[in-house]
């Protein structure tokens, strides 16, 4: 019987999920993921954990629970740095370990160390990841390849204007229907961490709404990367964490974007590279005077009503500057 | 004659407001929702039916609020519009060259920034709603002032005492210190009301661009006090306009009349509304483990609407 390896669909599942899958597939195992966030998955996240931390983290505890007791590995990849220059924010660094002394009976957790700033580091951790599977070194690293390849045609769809969620459903070989284009229709740029923005529960499915109200949805993954550089280039310090960039880059270029009505930053309330870098994006928003833009700020809410009144009054606010016009 | 009904049914108040076709407000009714929207709303009905003249005809209606979903259902509403658009709306209408917004109601507090007549730019409080109504509410019956006479009172104070704003847990406990050590009540209230004014004006305000004419709106305005602390932090006039707690409904009436103008016909069904029996359930879905809870509205007994599910299989109604 293969190998099962449990994935949590948290963090970076919304931006990894092809590439790790491929991987232990083509090395025989069987990857199971956990169902999306539900009202239980999520209550058993904040009951578990102990201290104060930021919502995302919390729901990963939620989504290990419920993977705990159907896998024989847990995939938890100690995230450093996942391109050269930047980081990752310290909790993901820490997970594996939290996860273990919060929670010592989970089945073994595959915490391979990603850091791209120690040289050949990265080879390294993919083959200790990969020889639990299978001991020859060449195998793992076809099935890296592949999965890599696998990656490329992700982020390609997602380029072409689709959403992660919906890329990683192609991925599945899930139907997806692209949202039709409507005639008139705003377009609304979503900004913020991808595990923060995609996870429909946490974000009381803000994708969902805005199409509702007739949006067209743009986000930060479908920004090209050197068109993301050059734009955080314009600050006169480099931004070191990895989704930092994406999200200041990307908010800068869609500030830029003739086609853009709106522009929404999503944050989770106790993030704290987002408290700092909401600052550059409202300043630089601030200046615009022609694409609208607000700040959300998403916790522990399952009340609607807060969320409904700022997403109507926002695109109300803009179809009357239109008409105005 | 022609009139449009705006119903703005918040958190702490059901507010109405009847229009004629210039616009002009010609009833109002303010009341406690008292956490029965439905009730708030059919009592709300009666009375201003009371208050027109009896040669009337309801050319169009809106709903605006927290519970504006809700109403619309009952009432038949033309146009549900959010409160923000609401109050900006009705401000506009009353002040042209407005171009600042402060609203503190209940349970929230906003900011609209006005440009020639658009909304450019608004927000609301964040996770935190210190120093809205409801605690001003309760500060002054631990106080034992009457909310009434709570601006009045900050009014008279010479030396306002400093209150600590940033969060009202803390303006709380720093305002019993204050006490125990003899600062005179009218003192820790007018401090309240700079405290509360510092917050709104730091984290509802922060980075806008506050430009005069200023018109202050929503129940809080009431307080003499708060306007007071407003005009000393901004060093100019904050307008309070006359109907300035029943602000939303009039903006949401002057938008069903937008809305007629293109649809023609009122979806308004009519004061009768009130002596119908509307109630509202809920159950927990137990179809997935998302376990949503839907809410059901009845009109005798009968199911007119559902909401609250994420996946959408309770909101179509079966025929």
């Amino acid at each position: 019987m293969a190998i099962k390896v449990g994935i949590p669909r948290a963090l970076l599942y919304y931006r990894f999920y092809p590439l790790w899958k491929t991987f232990f597939t083509e090395l025989g195992a069987e990857v199971i993921v956990s169902e999306p966030t539900t009202q239980e998955i999520f209550k058993k996240g904040l009951k578990k954990f102990v201290g104060d931390t930021c919502l995302p983290i919390k729901m990963v505890f939620g989504h290990v629970i419920t993977l705990a007791d159907k896998v024989d590995y847990l995939f938890i990849p100690r995230l450093v740095s996942i391109e050269r220059d930047t980081c990752l924010c310290p909790h993901f660094a820490g997970l594996p370990d939290v996860l273990c002394a919060i929670m010592p009976d989970l089945p073994p957790i595959l915490d391979i160390h990603f850091n791209v700033r120690k040289k050949g580091a990265t080879m390294k951790s993919i083959y200790e990841a990969g020889k639990r599977f299978n001991k020859n070194p060449f195998k793992v690293y076809r099935a890296y390849q592949k999965a890599q390849r696998e990656y490329e045609k992700f982020l390609k769809r997602i380029k072409d204007g689709i959403t992660p969620q919906e890329a990683i459903k192609i991925f599945d070989g899930e139907e997806v229907s692209p949202p039709e284009k409507k005639k008139g229709g705003l377009n609304i740029a979503l900004i913020g961490n991808p595990y923060t923005v995609y996870d429909s529960f946490s974000s009381l499915d803000i994708i969902q709404r805005l199409r509702k109200l007739g949006a067209r949805i743009y986000t930060s993954e479908m920004i090209p990367d050197e068109i993301i550089e050059e734009k955080v280039r314009t600050l006169s310090k480099k931004i070191y964490w990895s989704f930092g960039k994406e999200t200041v880059g990307s908010a800068f270029h869609f500030l830029d974007s003739p086609e853009i009505d709106g522009l929404i930053y999503i944050i989770s309330f106790e993030c704290g590279p987002d408290s700092l870098l909401k600052e550059i994006v409202d300043d630089k928003a601030r200046k615009n005077k022609r694409v609208a833009y607000m700040s959300l700020v998403i916790d522990e809410h399952t009340g609607e009503t807060g969320m409904d009144t700022r997403l109507d009054a926002f695109i109300e606010m803009i179809k009357r500057r239109r008409a105005k016009k | 004659m022609n009139i449009y009904l705006g119903i703005d049914v918040g958190s702490i108040s059901t507010n109405l407001a009847v229009i004629d076709e210039e616009k002009k407000v010609l009833a109002w009714e303010y009341l406690l929702t008292g956490g029965r929207p439905i009730e708030a709303v059919q009592r709300g009905l009666k009375e201003i039916e009371k208050k027109l003249p009896s040669q009337v005809e309801i050319r169009g209606g809106g709903s605006t609020g927290s519970a504006r979903h809700l109403t619309g259902i009952l009432i038949g509403a033309d146009t549900v519009k959010s409160e923000i658009i609401a109050h900006a709306v009705a401000a506009s209408h009353l002040i042209p060259e407005v171009k600042t917004i402060f609203e503190i109601g209940g349970q929230d507090s906003k900011i609209i920034i006005v440009r020639d007549g658009v909304v450019v730019d608004f927000a609301m409080n964040t996770i935190c709603a210190a120093g809205t109504g409801s605690f001003l509410d309760h500060q002054a019956q631990r106080l034992g002032v009457p909310i009434e006479e709570f601006g009045n009172l900050a009014l008279q104070s010479k030396t306002p005492t400093r209150v600590a704003g940033r969060c009202t847990v803390f303006a709380e406990s720093d305002m019993i210190h204050k006490q125990q050590t003899g600062h005179a009540t009218e003192n820790i209230v007018a401090g309240l009301c700079q405290a509360l004014v510092r917050n709104y004006l730091n984290n509802v305000g922060k980075g806008k661009e506050l430009l005069p004419p200023v018109v202050f709106q929503g129940g809080v305005a009431a307080n003499k006090g708060m306007k007071a602390a407003f005009e000393e932090e901004l060093g100019y006039e904050v307008i309070v306009p006359e109907y300035y707690h029943v602000m939303g409904a009039i903006g949401v009436a002057i938008l069903a009349q937008e809305t007629i103008v293109e649809t023609k016909k009122t979806k308004f069904k009519g004061f009768e509304v009130s002596e119908v029996d509307y109630k509202t359930r809920s159950f927990e879905c137990t179809g997935c483990p998302n376990l949503c809870e839907v809410i059901e509205v009845l009109m005798s007994g009968e199911v007119i609407s559902r909401w609250g599910d994420r996946c959408g299989k309770w909101e179509v109604l079966e025929k």
